[in-house]
């Protein structure tokens, strides 16, 4: 059916929704603290690189240089947007998601379900 | 707080580490993240100390993603030197004793000479970026330069080479002689033989390693 190669991993989708909710502010520092935030999840920004190359790779998002600025010690920043692609992609595990937890109760998990 | 920034600095070991272990299209980019996010929320919400283990932390964890991603990574260079000198190491011990294989005046002998040697063909300038070249990636020198740097490393080794042979024939003269004059008696003369074989041995290692750090430059660089 699909592509394996253009499956989502876990952390490629949290990295994308993180993409989606900072819009035109995204760019490693700002996809890090994102998931940290919202999550708690403390991730490095090696971690975070090595996934946006990788979905860059999968056409999935897009980068472009950005500005230097005193408060980044005169060094530039790289904003990231996700594609067309990456939004279908998103969508598509999404629904996936979805189906898996239909039908599963509270019991099956031993513990609360929604 | 503009103002402060400048004076507070990140952890400069651990900035310089993750600035060679990076490949040089994030340089940038990586450590302007780490230092924008330092300063402007990390020191805020912990103070100075924390915010340095923070970054400490930050370097180490993302080393990983990059340590064996790099073409002709220096990590790789010297892990090979490493596991030179350990095998050479070991074979000394189970041969005998590693202190038959140490011998300062060797030592001494295929070393200096032969970079006084380098630095004659080449040049100071040149000896420095062979460092640089090896150890930091760089692209904004010429192939000029770059080749002159790749020189001076071919020209340590054949000359810590050739020195090596050239002393070892030096001792072998001396122990001729000694022979001839009758005076000496056989062990000291062994124990000669054993040092002057020992600096042609270091000539060789120099050379090994010399001959990998000139193709390290090489293949980054010219190829």
């Amino acid at each position: 059916m699909g592509n394996k190669e253009t499956y989502l991993g876990e952390f490629e989708h949290i990295v994308l929704l993180a993409l989606i909710r900072l819009g035109k502010d995204a760019y490693g520092m700002t996809i890090r603290m994102e998931i940290d935030e919202r999550i708690g999840r403390s991730v490095s920004i090696g971690a975070v690189y090595t996934t946006l190359e990788r979905l860059e790779k999968k056409g999935l998002i897009l980068s472009q240089m950005g500005e230097a600025t005193p408060q980044r010690g005169g060094k530039a920043k790289k904003y990231f947007e996700i594609t067309p692609a990456g939004k279908e992609k998103l969508q598509e595990a999404r629904k996936s998601m979805e189906i898996m937890w239909q039908g599963l109760n509270p019991e099956m998990l031993g513990g609360a379900c929604a | 707080m503009p103002s402060s920034q400048q004076e507070v600095s990140v952890p400069q070991f651990c900035e310089n580490l993750f600035f060679m272990i990076l490949p040089r299209d994030l340089r940038d980019i990586l450590l302007g993240d780490l230092y924008e996010e330092f300063h402007q929320r990390i020191i805020p919400e912990y103070g100075l100390q924390k915010a340095r283990w923070w970054y400490r932390g930050q370097v180490l964890k993302s080393m990983r993603f990059y340590l064996l991603k790099r073409k002709g990574d220096i990590m790789f260079f010297i892990f090979s030197v490493i596991v030179f000198i350990l095998l050479s190491a070991l074979a000394a011990v189970l041969g005998g004793s590693l202190n038959h294989f140490i011998n300062t005046p060797s030592i001494i002998l295929v070393f200096i000479p032969p970079f006084i040697f380098a630095v004659a063909a080449t040049s100071v300038k040149a000896w420095i970026l062979s460092l640089k070249l090896l150890f930091i990636d760089q692209d904004s020198h010429e192939q000029k330069e770059i080749k002159e740097a790749s020189r001076f490393l071919k020209v340590f080794g054949n000359m810590s080479l050739t020195l090596g042979i050239f002393y070892t024939l030096f001792g072998a003269i001396q122990m001729l002689e000694s022979f001839a004059a009758q005076e000496m008696a056989s062990n000291i003369i062994l124990r000669s033989s054993s040092v002057c074989t020992l600096t042609m041995l270091y000539g060789i290692a120099v050379k090994c390693v010399l001959y990998v750090a000139d193709q390290r430059i090489r293949n980054r660089f010219l190829i």
